[in-house]
Order: C-alpha cells, then structure tokens, then sequence
C-alpha cells in the first residue's frame, strides 16, 4: 500500500508541525543513562570496598582480604570509567565480570566456610552486618544487570542508533 | 533481535512520523533507570542497622552505608559491666543489659578491630575504671587505651564490644559470627568465651 504522503505532495504541505524535542533523541539519552548507572553502581561498589579495606587487612595468607578489596575498589573504578568513555562491547563485559565476581564472592563467603583456598585468605563471614557491606551487594548486583544490558545493546543495536540525537 | 528501545535506525526525518507502536519501547529507558536508582535506595535504606556504643570507632554514613546509628546502651561515662542470665547461660551485660562480646583475634589488652571492624563491634567504652556489678569480678575488669585515642573496657584482658545486630538488652545475635578472621563470642563472667561447647 502506497505511502499517502509520498502518494500526495500536498498532504505533506498540510502536516502537523513537528514538537521541538524529536523523538530520536531518546536512544542516546538511553544510553547515556545505561553508562551512567553502572558507572554509579560500580562506583558504589568501589567505595565500600576501599573504605572497608584496612579492616580487614589482618585477615591474611598470602595476600590479605584487605589487598583484595582495594583490587577490587581499583578493578570498579577502572571499568566504570570504561563504560561512560568507551562503551564498547570490552567494556561492558570487564564491567559485567567485575560486578558478576564480586557479587559472587560476596554471597559465597557469607554462607559458605571455604577456609583458606591457596593465595586467598579465609574470607567467611557470617554476617551483613558490616557497613556497606549489603549496599555493596545490592550495587553489584545492579552493575551486573545493567553491565549486560549495556553488552547486549553494544553488540546488538548498530552504533549509528546509539547515539543518534537527531 | 533488537534490544535497544527506541529508534529503528532509519532516519524517517523526511518521512511519515513513527507508529505509536514505537513510543511504547521508549519508557523502557526510563525503567532501566528507575530500577537502578530503586536498588541502589533499597540497598541504602537496609545496610544500616543496629547500634553502636562510644563514638570513637564509628564506621560511616552517606552512600557507605550508614553502618551504624546512635544506641541505646553504654555511651561515654563510666561504663558498667554486669553479668546476666541468658539463653546461654550467665554472660557479660553492660549497665542496660546489652550483650558484651570479645573477639578470638585479639591479643590479650589490644584490640585487632578498628574501621568497619568498630563501626559493626562498637567497643564498650569508658571514661573511667569500669564499675563491676553482680556477679562480676572487678579484678578481671580493666580498660585498655585505643590507637584512636579512646579507653576501652576490657575483662580478663579481652576488650569487650557491642554487635550491631543486637537492638536492644537480651540479644546476642552475635554469638559464634564468624567476621574480620575470627569469632566473636559472649563472655563468661570466668573471662572466658562461651562457645557453646
């Protein structure tokens, strides 16, 4: 079926004029959110870790769990620096490993008693009692849900529409 | 599969206006960041309970996690140490008969907790010699002095502390707790740690 305002030039004459704010923009704007709120995730995620590291740097074997939450802080901030400057498809995965690991982790050694495992120390802790420590958890897991949203988008929508603002 | 919410890509400037059909995706944007916001407030309000004694070692606030609130049990003054029937047996209460727990890692008068150590075991702290009530020995009960400045009670050489996770008299919610790589046990008016054993 032909298309009438191709079919009739005078019809587009007629058109209602368009609103200011076109709807295209919303697509970049999307994306732009997406970034950010993982970016913040992860940015929460770093904060705990970092601020709760010395706490915890008597608890030891070959290297200390205190070490392993500023690698972790450190790992946080990286990756969500990747995800708003360069949202590629790398980006989004290393965010999403880096949330994914540490959500991991963080669950795994408040119900399970591992003992030491090689280099790590024993890291279980039976408790959320600890500040930050469930804000942590919860901003992980929302990195993680949004770190593979922002990987299915990158790899899956062209990047022409990413970032199209009209 | 599409994932993304809006646009087809084609840029239709020229051409008809987009289907209705296509404004329903774009709100999906707006719930991508509802629901993170609404995690991240959920994870804010829940993180932070419990209490905390003495004010030198409180853990934090803000988007930290606000891991402690002002309590209801010993704050800066002469401090009291009791001992109370319990679930447990007879075990270390202060004066308003919170729970007093030691920590398997200490060295006998040093603390190894400090930082979020502190702020989830707030330390019993004392401006003075501890006043020893019923059924507690006053030769065990002493006070050590803190890097931080701040004095802290101490019976049998094990400086004793609070547990967040208690909020109010009779709990010991933090019997056997397994955190900063050790355990945390209520105190026998013997000194000891009840472990249950």
């Amino acid at each position: 079926m032909p298309d009438p305002d191709l079919a009739d030039p005078s019809a587009a004459t007629l058109a209602v004029p368009r609103p200011a704010v076109r709807w295209w923009v919303w697509p970049a704007l999307g994306w732009w959110l997406l970034r950010v709120a993982t970016a913040a995730a992860l940015g929460i995620d770093a904060v705990v870790h970092w601020q709760n590291a010395s706490a915890y740097d008597a608890v030891i074997a070959t290297i200390t769990q205190g070490e392993l939450f500023r690698v972790e802080a450190a790992a946080a901030v990286v990756t969500g620096l990747l995800v708003l400057v360069r949202p590629r498809p790398s980006s989004w995965v290393a965010a999403l490993l880096v949330g994914a690991s540490a959500l991991a982790a963080v669950v795994l050694y408040r119900y399970v008693d591992l003992g030491s495992l090689g280099p790590l120390p024993d890291m279980y802790e039976s408790t959320w009692q600890v500040p930050g420590k469930l804000l942590s958890a919860y901003a992980e897991g929302a990195a993680v849900l949004l770190a593979g949203w922002g990987l299915l988008t990158a790899t899956r929508t062209p990047e022409a529409v990413r970032t199209k603002r009209g | 599969m599409r994932v993304w919410f809006g646009s087809n890509g084609i840029d239709n400037r020229g051409g008809p206006r987009p289907r209705p059909v296509r404004g329903l995706r774009r709100p999906l944007v707006a719930l991508v960041a509802l629901t993170a916001a609404g995690v991240l407030a959920a994870g804010c309000g829940s993180s932070g309970s419990g209490s905390s004694s003495g004010s030198g070692n409180s853990g934090g606030g803000g988007i930290y996690g606000g891991g402690t609130t002002p309590s209801t049990g010993a704050q800066s003054g002469v401090a009291t140490v009791t001992a109370a029937s319990s679930k447990l047996g007879m075990v270390l209460v202060d004066g308003s008969g919170r729970t007093l727990y030691l920590f398997e890692k200490d060295q006998p008068n040093q603390s190894a907790c400090s930082g979020a150590c502190a702020a989830a075991w707030p330390i019993d702290q004392s401006s003075g010699t501890p006043t020893a009530g019923s059924g507690v020995k006053a030769s065990l009960l002493g006070t050590i002095s803190r890097g931080d400045g701040t004095t802290q009670v101490a019976y049998n050489g094990h400086p004793l502390y609070y547990y967040a996770g208690d909020s109010g008299p009779g709990q010991q919610n933090g019997q056997g707790i397994d955190a900063f790589g050790a355990k945390w046990f209520v105190v026998t008016p013997a000194g000891g740690a009840d472990t249950g054993a």
